[in-house]
């Protein structure tokens, strides 16, 4: 009876969840960030890299 | 209407910010040509595509290790260790401090070719083979031939007749022509080495798509644990796609010999970074399963345009740092945004 417990443990485990993409960005699945705030995040990657290149050009 | 209107403008926003990357490197470069005119050159561009080339080879072979989610940091040490072999046995019989005094007929170019690229298929099948049946981590193993192969090339360099450690030089010009040469269109010298980069391209993209080789690595580099239930031979083909890797760095080096025309110890030193950045500018998920070839390319020839432009308008070398680390940081961003959309 322990065993089959186990079995069907070990079975729901491997299940993949309802709507997840088997085949693709597995090592994403367990990201817990919105798109607005990655947004956020870009926005200032991109300020950052303008503002970088800027200051390149103005301290020549 | 209004919620079409939402749509398209939903779909445009969108179609910007995973693009976004290349927007910026275009904004930069149309600044850069708008700063300095001179730089719109068809010579600068051919420039760029040339130094693009054999980085852009090592980046194919290294773009199949990222897209089954691993990746190699002993690319720039083993191209370091192919490259010196390669230029030990193409130097000229006339130069008097040569590698190997007792050579007096310049041997056939196909034997430091391929002792090029069984160097780099060494040591790319023993990254593999710890990745793929030892479960070591690729960044770990990798990690450890970079440091071999960085030691067995000062240690050759070492080897010289004079006991110095100078820098491997003086070529045969068969080998130059060949390597390094060109061919002319009109008054437009073309490098044949962009060819050869163009060829590398185009086999990369038949094993990609049209191959079983191709289809198991996108299933491997998504997930291993379904490929393997679906019938894919994970190991073998973990092995395969760094079996492929190595030849491809092992040709790099062959070409990059001859483009340096001087093979030191520091040759290929953080090379790996470069074709890393220009996988990941071109597209290649560093969570698998995700790329193309045509982006590897892009990716490659966009990065040397940004390194060629910054250089060009003579920026602060440690600012040129600072935007390229900035640039692999968007790439990755703009990756993980492009994940969180089809989610």
């Amino acid at each position: 009876m322990k065993n089959k417990n186990l079995q069907n443990t070990d079975h729901k485990e491997q299940s993949i969840p309802e709507g997840r993409k088997p085949f693709r960005y597995r090592q994403y699945d367990k990201l817990d960030i919105s798109i607005v705030t990655m947004d956020k995040i870009i926005t200032v990657l991109v300020v950052l890299l303008l503002a970088a290149f800027a200051l390149g050009i103005v301290l020549k | 209407m209004e919620i079409e209107k939402r749509v398209g403008n939903k779909n445009i926003g969108e179609f910007l910010i995973n693009n976004a990357l290349y927007f910026i490197l275009g904004a930069i470069l149309v600044t850069v040509v708008s700063i300095k005119p001179s730089f719109a050159t068809l010579t600068n561009f051919i420039n760029i595509i040339k130094q693009a080339s054999t980085k852009g080879i090592l980046a194919l072979g290294c773009a199949g290790l990222i897209v089954i989610a691993g990746t190699d940091l002993s690319i720039g040490r083993v191209l370091g260790l192919s490259a010196a072999v390669t230029a030990s046995l193409v130097q000229s019989v006339t130069y008097a401090s040569r590698m190997y005094p007792q050579m007096t007929q310049q041997i056939n170019l196909l034997i430091p070719l391929f002792l090029s690229i069984a160097i780099a298929v060494i040591f790319s099948l023993i990254n593999g083979f710890g990745v793929a049946k030892l479960h070591l981590h690729a960044f770990i193993v990798s990690l450890g031939t970079q440091l071999i192969a960085y030691g067995l090339t000062c240690i050759y360099i070492e080897m010289q007749p004079s006991g110095s450690a100078q820098a491997l030089s003086t070529f045969n010009d068969n080998f130059l022509n060949k390597a390094a040469g060109s061919f002319s269109i009109g008054n437009v010298k073309i490098p044949y080495v962009m060819i050869y980069f163009l060829i590398c391209a185009f086999i990369m993209h038949i094993i990609w798509n049209k191959t079983k080789l191709g289809k198991d690595m996108f299933a491997v580099g998504g997930n291993p644990e379904a490929a393997k239930v679906s019938g894919v031979n994970v190991v073998k083909t973990i092995m395969l796609v760094y079996l492929v890797a190595g030849i491809y760095y092992g040709l790099a080096a062959f070409l990059e010999a001859a483009r340096v025309q001087s093979v030191g110890a520091n040759t290929g030193i953080n090379y790996e970074l470069d074709a890393i950045s220009a996988c990941v500018i071109g597209g290649v998920s560093f969570s698998g399963g995700v790329g193309t070839v045509i982006g590897v390319v892009i990716g490659s020839i966009i990065l040397q345009a940004i390194n060629y432009s910054l250089y060009f308008l003579s920026i602060n070398a440690y600012l040129q740092y600072i935007i390229k680390g900035l640039i692999i940081i968007i790439a990755v961003a703009i990756d993980v945004r492009k994940y969180l959309e089809k989610r």
